[in-house]
């Protein structure tokens, strides 16, 4: 034959992916056939290609398909040359099986323990893991978003500061290092009217190129340029894809129509795609204006930064070219940049913040679970493995080659491990469906919870391995044993080394509990402290709700402080009603406001003596409704209007820290430093602190001013003599009588805002314990399991003993005691693991030490408790053993 | 093991590529090169069996009984002794008929209904 051509090689390898029968009877022909076609030069070469990879694919398929389903068929392989070139004979797998499953109906308990452990280690594990990942690993849902980074400031007073839009212009202006670089506010509240029904709606203020670096495209009409970024041409908004959907129902008309918000115009220009949120969701977007207001001000630093990375540029490199812009700002403007950079990280970190720690603890603890489950079924595996030696040695007696034995012994491994992770698989999806509503409570609602695959196909390989592994030692182990001897004895003295290693798999497990029952414990109690902590406040029985009054209609204070007041009085009216006042802002709710400040006369003005504290305005009757004790001075009252002398009221935590031994009453106090209209005011009483960010988190130093001084959107918070949320309805139909434009936002009990605020560390909880106890259960079934061998082992030798006089006090001592031996193991390798390892959860506590000596002594006792109790059951079976079977048992 | 016996209905209705194989051998003795081409050309190119399809069948069918290697050899110097001729065995006749017959019928079905003329 003609020395073969490239193709036709190509091909012969190809023909490689045969089975090696069909291939030695064929391949001769297939290659000639193939070279046919390919020599005949009219032929185009795609063509055949394209026909002769397809019947390949095809044929390939179909006979590696084939071969397995004649073999099991048992047509005589002699014929046409397909004869035994294959390693597993399907017909005695079939056998195998079969004598898999009649030895899983002798022993029901062993075979229902192991697909259990295997099950549930395979399932929590895969569910977690895919919460985790979906939380915290899973890109954003944007393009390409490794290249997304988001900015802030920070100056020599923190590291946690916006940037002011000047600075961020500059940036923006002189920056190369980005494909897009823009910038956005906070959310805020505005009132949507003149549509068929008033609404809260949320909106965000940003510039343009917000939606070019997340790149995304508008469905409908255009997103902002920079030349909308002026006061004149900014009155327009991009609406979300929700909102279009809800409002208008979809209609494509609606670019062009006019949304009344806040009783100012804003033609709509175009529709977000579905989905596009970034961590708020709001409604709608606004465009900055840079040339009025808040936009001209340097030390006004209220934007934060989204950028996309241009491409080829590092965040290192982009990080350098923003500070050489930094220094050159620092030097152009000295009173208002001094010290201040702007600095950006990779998006996805702010994303997942402080959720991270929380995750990485459940990672570990559901990865002990499932080494704790894979150590039981081994030990169990093995257990099984030495007690058949009897067995393996009258089958090898009668001629079962090892091979054959091993198959068999890896065959009901397989089986187990299969079983186990179909219970296993189930698990996953139930759990990740559950678990994944309760997990994305709290967290920036982005990212969706799906099993992950990648999990459930590594835990099911764990599994696989384990049973494999120590499915086939016994065996291994068994092979090299004198078949003579096995036989004499019965099976009965068991492989010494298969000892040692339950031994020592058992104390593993017990410790790898114990680190998750102290874990849990401490999680446990930190929720407990946390729940019982007094917020400083009244929180029974008490509605809360919100009303943003637009400043076009309320437009001086007095307007605003009239319909405060008699909104208060019609709520009043309504039976049930105890009392109602007014604030800017709920403790606890999310919401704040702070402001630095200065004590006038103390040094200079500098960075060192001004500070920082939270501040509310506050209706007169607040502190007595909401439970806040005054310590000293006065309340607030109907004098303190908005042309009085400014008057503040602070806390204690503010009084002890900032006038440690003087008294605070008389003294003034410069309020909005650096501010454009900083101003001072006389401090006329103090009352008790309060929790406001978090039930974990130390009270913030507060001050008070009379809601008649300052400008607000009102917060309510209704007193009532019965369940709130009875009265729900009167309450909003109270607020409508005087103004029916006004919608009611945030109508909530107080105690579901104050639980909502703990609901997170309660799924800690939650789950922790929920592992924990799982552990529990496995290394209580290790022990039995373990400590039940040893007894059957010893069946003779106990009957000798009984025989010879032993009391059945004496058995139980032998036995529990080897039970607490194990145990004690590993309870003391459990304790200081855990010393090493509760470290790093600390974070997640509150009220109680990483090595809180209650749960170090409880959990060590609880686990001794459950040995003791694994290990009586089998000793109670051995002492109650007539002795005469004893002595007479082959095993 | 031996096979039992099958009846010719057993097969029916066959698959294309099983049919113009034995379509192919009912009148000559052919290699697989040959029944390649004579199935492209009898179809004037509309039915292309590749390689690994028209192998795969063959080994089938020869182990179905439909088909079996032939002793005939053409003469040479037709004859390529490296090839193996395949021919029908006396089931594999049976089957093509039948199958030809039950396509008969249904294109006559088809006549009746005016859909082919």
């Amino acid at each position: 034959m003609t020395r073969l051509r490239l193709g036709e090689r190509v091909y012969r390898a190809l023909l490689a992916l045969h089975p090696r029968s069909f291939r030695s009877a064929y391949g001769d022909d297939l290659l000639a056939a193939f070279s046919a076609r390919y020599r005949d030069r009219h032929r185009s070469r795609v063509r055949l290609w394209t026909f002769h990879l397809n019947d390949l694919l095809r044929s390939v398929l179909r006979e590696h398909v084939s071969v397995v389903f004649s073999q099991s068929r048992g047509v005589n392989a002699a014929r046409r040359g397909e004869a035994a070139t294959l390693g597993v004979h399907m017909g005695t797998m079939k056998q195998d099986i079969r004598y898999a499953l009649r030895s899983f109906r002798r022993n029901p308990g062993f075979a229902a323990i192991v697909i259990l452990t295997l099950g549930l280690g395979i399932g929590m594990n895969t569910a977690i893991f895919s919460v985790v990942d979906g939380v915290l690993l899973t890109p954003l849902p944007f393009d390409d978003a490794d290249r997304l980074v988001w900015g802030y400031s920070t100056f020599s007073g923190g590291s946690n500061a916006s940037v002011s839009p000047p600075d961020f212009w500059d940036y923006r202006d002189q920056s190369t290092a980005f494909a897009a670089l823009s910038a956005r506010r906070g959310g805020g509240s505005y009132a949507l009217t003149g549509m068929d029904k008033p609404e809260q709606v949320r909106g965000q203020i940003i510039t343009a190129g917000f939606f070019e670096a997340l790149g995304a495209a508008p469905v409908l009409g255009r997103t902002f340029s920079m030349e909308d970024e002026s006061a004149a041409t900014s009155k327009i908004v991009v609406i979300s894809y929700g909102f279009w959907q809800r409002r208008f129902g979809g209609e494509p008309s609606v670019v062009g129509r006019t949304l009344t918000l806040n009783d100012e115009p804003f033609e709509i220009v175009g529709v977000a795609p579905p989905g596009f949120q970034l961590f708020n969701v709001v409604d709608f977007w606004r465009p900055l204006a840079f040339d009025v207001g808040g936009g001209l001000i340097r030390r006004f630093h209220n934007l934060r930064v989204v950028g996309r990375l241009a491409p080829g540029v590092s965040m290192e490199k982009a990080q350098a070219e923003l500070d050489v812009i930094s220094k050159r700002l620092e030097e152009a403007y000295p009173e208002s940049n001094t010290t201040w950079r702007m600095v950006i990280v990779p998006l996805h970190q702010i994303a997942v913040g402080n959720a991270r720690a929380a995750l990485l603890v459940l990672l570990g603890a559901v990865g002990l679970v499932l080494l704790i489950g894979c150590a039981n079924v081994a030990n169990l595996l093995l257990a099984r493995g030495a007690t058949r030696e009897a067995e393996m040695a009258v089958r090898t007696a009668l001629g079962a080659s090892s091979h054959r034995l091993m198959r068999q012994l890896l065959t009901e491994s397989f089986m187990l491990a299969a079983l186990g992770g179909i219970l296993g698989t189930v698990l996953a999806v139930v759990s990740v469906r559950v678990l994944g509503a309760s997990a994305l409570d709290g967290l920036p609602g982005i990212f969706e919870v799906a099993v992950d695959y990648r999990v459930l196909v590594f835990a099911l390989g764990l599994s696989i391995v384990t049973g494999a592994v120590f499915g086939l030692l016994p065996s291994i182990a068994g092979a090299q044993t004198d078949v003579n001897a096995a036989l004499k004895e019965g099976g009965r003295s068991g492989n010494a080394s298969g000892n040692t290693t339950r031994a020592a798999l058992v104390t593993v497990e017990v410790a790898l509990s114990m680190v998750l029952l102290i874990g849990a414990g401490l999680l446990i109690q930190s929720f407990w402290r946390l729940n019982n902590v007094d917020p400083g406040f009244d929180v029974d029985n008490a509605l809360t709700f919100r009303i943003s009054l637009p400043s076009v209609r309320y437009d001086t204070r007095e307007k605003q402080t009239a319909f405060m007041q008699l909104a208060a009085e019609r709520i009043r009216g309504v039976p049930g009603v105890v009392d109602v006042a007014v604030t800017s802002h709920l403790p606890l709710a999310r919401t704040a406001d702070d402001t630095d400040l200065a004590v006038p006369g103390r040094h200079q003005l500098g960075t060192d003596t001004q500070f920082n504290a939270q501040t509310r305005a506050v209706s007169t009757n607040f502190f007595e409704l909401m439970g806040i004790p005054l310590i000293r001075g006065r309340q607030f009252t109907e004098a303190d209007r908005v042309d009085g002398p400014n008057v503040v009221i602070i806390d204690e935590p503010f009084a002890v820290r900032i006038f440690p031994d003087e008294d605070p009453l008389g003294q003034r106090l410069l309020i909005d430093v650096g501010e454009p209209q900083p101003h001072d005011a006389e401090i006329v009483g103090v009352v008790g602190g309060v929790n406001h960010f978090g039930l974990g988190v130390p009270r913030p130093m507060q001050f008070y001013v009379p809601v008649a001084q300052r400008s607000i959107g009102p917060s309510f918070v209704v007193r009532t003599s019965m369940d709130p949320m009875t009265l729900t309805d009167e309450v909003q139909a109270a607020v409508w009588t005087i103004d029916d434009q006004q919608p009611v936002t945030s109508l909530t009990t107080y105690q579901d805002l104050v639980t909502r605020s703990t609901s997170q560390s309660f799924f800690q909880m939650l789950l922790l314990g929920f592992f924990a106890l799982v552990a529990l259960v496995l290394a209580a079934l290790g022990i039995y399991g373990v400590i039940g061998y040893y007894v059957a082992q010893r069946v003779r030798e106990v009957g000798i003993r009984m025989a010879l006089g032993a009391a059945r006090r004496d058995v139980y001592r032998l036995v529990v005691g080897r039970g607490v031996m194990l145990a004690g193991a590993g309870l003391m390798v459990g304790l200081v693991t855990a010393f090493g390892v509760t470290r790093f959860m600390a974070s997640l506590l509150f009220g109680v030490g990483a090595t809180d000596v209650a749960t170090f002594t409880v959990v060590p006792a609880l686990l001794g408790i459950v040995a003791l109790l694994a290990s009586y059951l089998p000793a109670r079976r051995a002492a109650r053993l007539d002795p005469m079977t004893a002595l007479r048992s082959e095993q | 093991m031996a096979q039992k016996a099958r009846k010719a209905e057993d097969f029916l209705p066959l698959t294309p590529a099983v049919f113009h194989i034995l379509l192919a051998l009912s009148d000559e003795k052919r290699h697989g090169l040959g029944i390649m081409s004579e199935i492209e050309g009898r179809t004037l190119g509309a039915v292309r069996l590749g390689p690994g399809t028209l192998y795969g069948t063959i080994k089938r069918m020869l182990r179905s009984g439909l088909i079996e290697e032939s002793d005939e050899r053409p003469a040479p110097p037709d004859d390529d002794t490296r090839r193996r001729y395949y021919g029908p065995t006396a089931l594999g006749q049976r089957v093509l008929s039948h199958e030809a017959q039950r396509l008969q019928l249904l294109v006559g079905v088809a006549r009746d209904k005016k859909v082919i003329g």
